[in-house]
C-alpha cells in the first residue's frame, strides 16, 4: 500500500444511471496522471469526488493511507482547477490568491509574501490590485493556477483547465504546465477528452468509457499497445478492418479481409480470441505507399486502393481511400508524389503493426 | 488587457438621449413635477375650508421638530429598518430555494409566492385582523393549548404591526434577491469550499458579495415601502403604534392641513432616499477605479507566446 492516492472501487450513480461504474485506480506521489475520455464518460465526477464536491455511493479515497472518502472538501488537502476558472468576481487577483490562506488563517504578511511568491510563478507579477473581468482567458487560468496551488496541496485536481483557450495559447500553456510540475512538489491529476493534451503532459493516463476504466498506462503504451479497439480509435487515429476468419500461427496468424484477401499479422500477446467476429487495426501513419524502386527486406502485407478524397492539411495531405469497399485514411507527406482523387495505390502495411481486437465493442466516436 | 475597455462610450450617448425622450415626459408629468409640487406646497400657508392661504410661511417646515413629529419619525424608522432585516433574512433561503430547484419546481414555487398578491392588500390586511383577533382562530387555538395567557392580545401591538409589515413586504425583497441568486455562479462556492473555507466563510465571503445588489435593491424596496405604510399600523396596531404614513393622512384628510402634509411627505421622502444615498456611495466605493488599468503594465504578447 505506498500508492499515494488509491482510489478503491469507487460507484457514483446519478437518476439510476452509473456514472462512474466501480472505478479503481492507484496514482504515485508526483506523478501527472491524466483521466482521458469522451464527454460523459465519468472523469469530471470522479474529480468531483477526490476533491470532496462530490460522495460516492459506494468505494473509498485514500490518500497516503487515510481514508478520504467522507471528508469535507475543505478539509481536503486538495486543490481544484476549475473548468471555468471559477474566480472570485468580486476579489481581486491578489486576494483570490490568498483566499485560501485567508480561510487557513494565515497571518496578514505571510499571506501577501506567500501571495506575491505564487504571482511570480505563474509570471503575472503586478497583476495583484486588476479583478478577473480585466484578464484575458489565459491570465485567468494562470490565476487559477495560483490560486489552487497556495495551499500546497497534496494533489492538484485540474478539470479540463486548458478547454477554453485558443490552439496557440493551450499549446503554450500546455508547456507552462509541465515546467510548472517540475517546480512545485505536487501531484498533478488531470481531466481532458483531449488526447493530445493527455499524451504530452502525462506520466501515465487512464482512458475512461462510460464509467469504466479501459486502460491504465503510459501515453506509449497505451498509443502503440491499445488494450480494447476503443482506446485504439480514442487515442489517435486508426484504420478499423473486419476479420472473417483468423488461423492462428507460430510467428503470425492469417486473417481474411473480405473484398482486400489474407493478410499476415503478428500474433497478439494476449488472447483476444474467443469466437467473436474479429477486427484489425492500423494506424494511419503505418500504412505506406508500395516503392517499386525497393523490394521490401521483410514480410509486408500488400493490398490495392483508389484515391475517393484528398485533403489538404499543410503539414500533409490527408486521403480518405477505398480498399476493397472499406473507407481508410492515409497521410501523404508532401514529399511524395501528389495524390489525386481516382488515382490507383498500392498500399503495404508491416504484420506488427496490425492489432487484431474483438469488434464486440463499437468504436467510440473520434475527438473533433 | 483590451486598452479599448478604458475608452469612454459618451460618444455614442448623445441618440440614446432622444430615444428616452417619451418616457422622460412621461416621467416629468406624473412623477416628477408633482414631487417638486410637494416640496413647493410645504412652503404654503393653509386657509380654514382645506385650501391654499395666500402668502408663504415656514410653519409647516418648523412644525417637524415638535412634538408628536420627532418620535412617529424615530418609530418610523426603526420599524422600517427592522422589519427590513426580518424581510432580508427571510427572503434570502427562499430565494436560495428558488433558484437551487430544478426551473419546473421553481416556477411553482414562484407562482405559489406571487398567487396571494392578486388578493386586495386591504382584504389581506382584515384578514391578519380577523386571524389575529382575540376571538378569531389562532388566539382560541393557542389559548387551547395553552401556548398563550388568557389575556395576551396577538392585535394591536408593536409586534403584531412588524409581522404584518414583514408580509406585506416579503415579495418585495424575494424577487430581488431571487434575480440575484439566480444569476449567481454558484461554482464560485463549491471553489470556495475547495480553497478550504468552511461553509459559513464560504457564504458571508462569497455568496453574499454575490449578490449584494439583489441586497441593495431588496433593502431598498422594503425600507421605502415601510416607510410610508399607514394602513397596517392603523388596522393592526395599537394607539402606541402609529407610524408617519398615518399622519400624513390624517393632515391630508382630517385637519385638511395640506401644507402640514406635504412638509411631512417631503422630509419622509428625504429621509428615504438617505439609505439610497449611502448605498450607491457604498458601490461607488467597491467598484474598481478604471485608472487601475493604467497604472499596471499591460500584458505583453512576449508574456503569452515567449519568443
Amino acid at each position: 500500500m505506498d500508492d499515494f492516492l488509491i482510489l478503491d472501487s469507487v460507484f457514483r450513480h446519478y437518476g439510476g444511471r452509473a456514472v462512474v461504474d466501480g472505478i479503481s485506480l492507484q496514482i504515485q506521489r508526483g506523478e501527472v496522471f491524466s483521466l482521458l475520455g469522451p464527454s460523459g464518460c465519468g472523469k469530471t465526477t470522479l474529480l468531483r469526488m477526490i476533491a470532496g464536491l462530490d460522495l460516492p455511493d459506494s468505494g473509498r479515497i485514500l490518500l497516503q493511507g487515510k481514508d478520504l472518502t467522507r471528508t469535507p472538501a475543505h478539509r481536503r488537502p486538495v486543490n481544484t482547477v476549475f473548468q471555468n476558472y471559477a474566480l472570485f468576481p468580486h476579489l481581486t487577483v491578489a486576494e483570490n490568491i490568498g483566499f485560501g490562506l485567508e480561510a487557513a488563517k494565515r497571518d496578514k504578511s505571510g499571506i501577501a509574501r506567500e501571495v506575491t511568491r505564487m504571482l511570480e510563478l505563474v509570471r503575472l507579477t503586478g497583476y495583484g490590485k486588476k479583478r478577473p473581468s480585466q484578464l484575458s482567458g489565459g491570465e485567468k487560468q494562470r490565476v487559477a493556477i495560483a490560486r489552487a496551488l497556495v495551499n500546497q496541496p497534496q494533489v492538484l485536481l485540474l478539470d479540463e483547465p486548458l478547454a477554453a483557450l485558443d490552439l496557440k495559447l493551450r499549446q503554450h500553456l500546455l508547456l507552462e504546465l509541465r515546467a510548472l510540475h517540475a517546480q512545485v512538489d505536487t501531484t498533478f491529476i488531470y481531466v481532458t477528452h483531449d488526447q493530445g493534451e493527455a499524451m504530452s503532459l502525462s506520466h501515465r493516463i487512464a482512458v475512461l468509457h462510460s464509467g469504466k476504466v479501459e486502460q491504465v498506462g503510459t501515453p506509449r503504451e497505451i498509443y502503440e499497445h491499445p488494450r480494447t479497439s476503443r482506446v485504439a480509435a480514442f487515442i489517435g487515429d486508426t484504420n478499423f478492418l473486419p476479420v472473417t476468419k483468423a488461423v492462428p500461427g507460430q510467428e503470425f496468424w492469417t486473417v481474411q479481409v473480405p473484398g482486400l484477401g489474407a493478410f499476415q499479422i503478428s500474433s497478439p500477446i494476449t488472447n483476444p480470441i474467443s469466437g467473436k467476429p474479429l477486427k484489425i487495426s492500423i494506424r494511419p501513419e503505418n500504412l505506406r505507399l508500395w516503392c517499386e524502386m525497393k523490394p521490401p527486406a521483410k514480410l509486408l502485407n500488400s493490398f490495392p486502393a483508389t484515391v475517393a478524397e484528398t485533403v489538404y492539411f499543410g503539414t500533409h495531405t490527408l486521403c480518405l481511400i477505398d480498399a476493397g469497399g472499406h473507407r481508410l485514411t492515409l497521410p501523404f507527406p508532401l514529399d511524395a508524389p501528389p495524390a489525386r482523387k481516382g488515382d490507383s495505390l498500392q498500399l503495404v502495411f508491416d504484420p506488427a503493426d496490425a492489432l487484431i481486437f474483438e469488434s464486440g465493442d463499437p468504436p467510440a466516436p473520434a475527438p473533433v | 488587457m483590451n486598452p479599448a475597455v478604458a475608452v469612454s462610450p459618451s460618444r455614442s450617448r448623445l441618440p440614446e438621449w432622444w430615444l428616452t425622450l417619451p418616457s422622460l415626459l412621461w416621467l416629468g408629468a406624473f412623477f416628477a413635477i408633482p414631487l417638486v409640487l410637494i416640496v413647493v406646497l410645504s412652503f404654503k400657508t393653509a386657509d380654514l375650508r382645506g385650501g391654499l392661504g395666500p402668502g408663504w410661511s415656514l410653519d409647516a417646515v418648523r412644525n417637524l421638530t415638535e412634538a408628536p413629529y420627532p418620535e412617529l419619525a424615530w418609530r418610523t424608522f426603526r420599524v422600517s429598518a427592522l422589519s427590513t432585516v426580518y424581510c432580508l433574512c427571510l427572503a434570502l433561503p427562499v430565494a436560495w430555494c428558488l433558484a437551487r430547484a430544478t426551473p419546473r419546481i421553481g416556477q411553482l414555487l414562484l407562482l405559489l409566492i406571487v398567487v396571494p398578491f392578486f388578493t386586495n392588500f386591504l382584504i389581506r390586511v382584515f384578514a391578519w385582523k380577523s386571524l389575529l383577533h382575540p376571538e378569531g382562530p389562532l388566539s382560541a387555538w393557542l389559548r387551547n393549548w395553552h401556548l398563550i395567557g388568557a389575556d395576551t392580545q396577538l392585535l394591536n401591538n408593536s409586534g403584531s404591526v412588524m409581522l404584518v409589515m414583514v408580509y406585506t413586504n416579503l415579495p418585495f425583497a424575494i424577487f430581488p434577491l431571487y434575480a440575484a441568486t439566480q444569476k449567481f455562479d454558484f461554482t464560485l462556492l463549491e471553489a470556495a469550499r475547495d480553497l478550504g473555507a468552511s461553509p459559513t466563510r464560504a457564504f458571508f465571503r462569497i455568496f453574499l458579495p454575490g449578490i449584494r445588489q439583489g441586497l441593495l435593491s431588496a433593502a431598498f424596496m422594503v425600507f421605502v415601502c415601510t416607510m410610508g405604510q399607514y394602513v397596517v399600523p392603523q388596522v393592526i396596531g395599537g394607539t402606541g403604534d402609529e407610524m408617519l404614513g398615518a399622519k400624513i393622512a390624517q393632515r391630508a384628510l382630517n385637519d385638511r392641513n395640506l401644507p402640514q402634509a406635504c412638509a411631512l411627505a417631503a422630509a419622509l421622502m428625504l429621509a428615504g432616499l438617505l439609505p439610497w444615498l449611502v448605498a450607491k456611495l457604498w458601490q461607488l466605493s467597491r467598484r474598481p477605479r478604471i485608472s487601475t488599468v493604467s497604472t499596471v503594465a499591460p500584458s505583453t504578447p512576449a508574456n503569452v507566446y515567449p519568443a
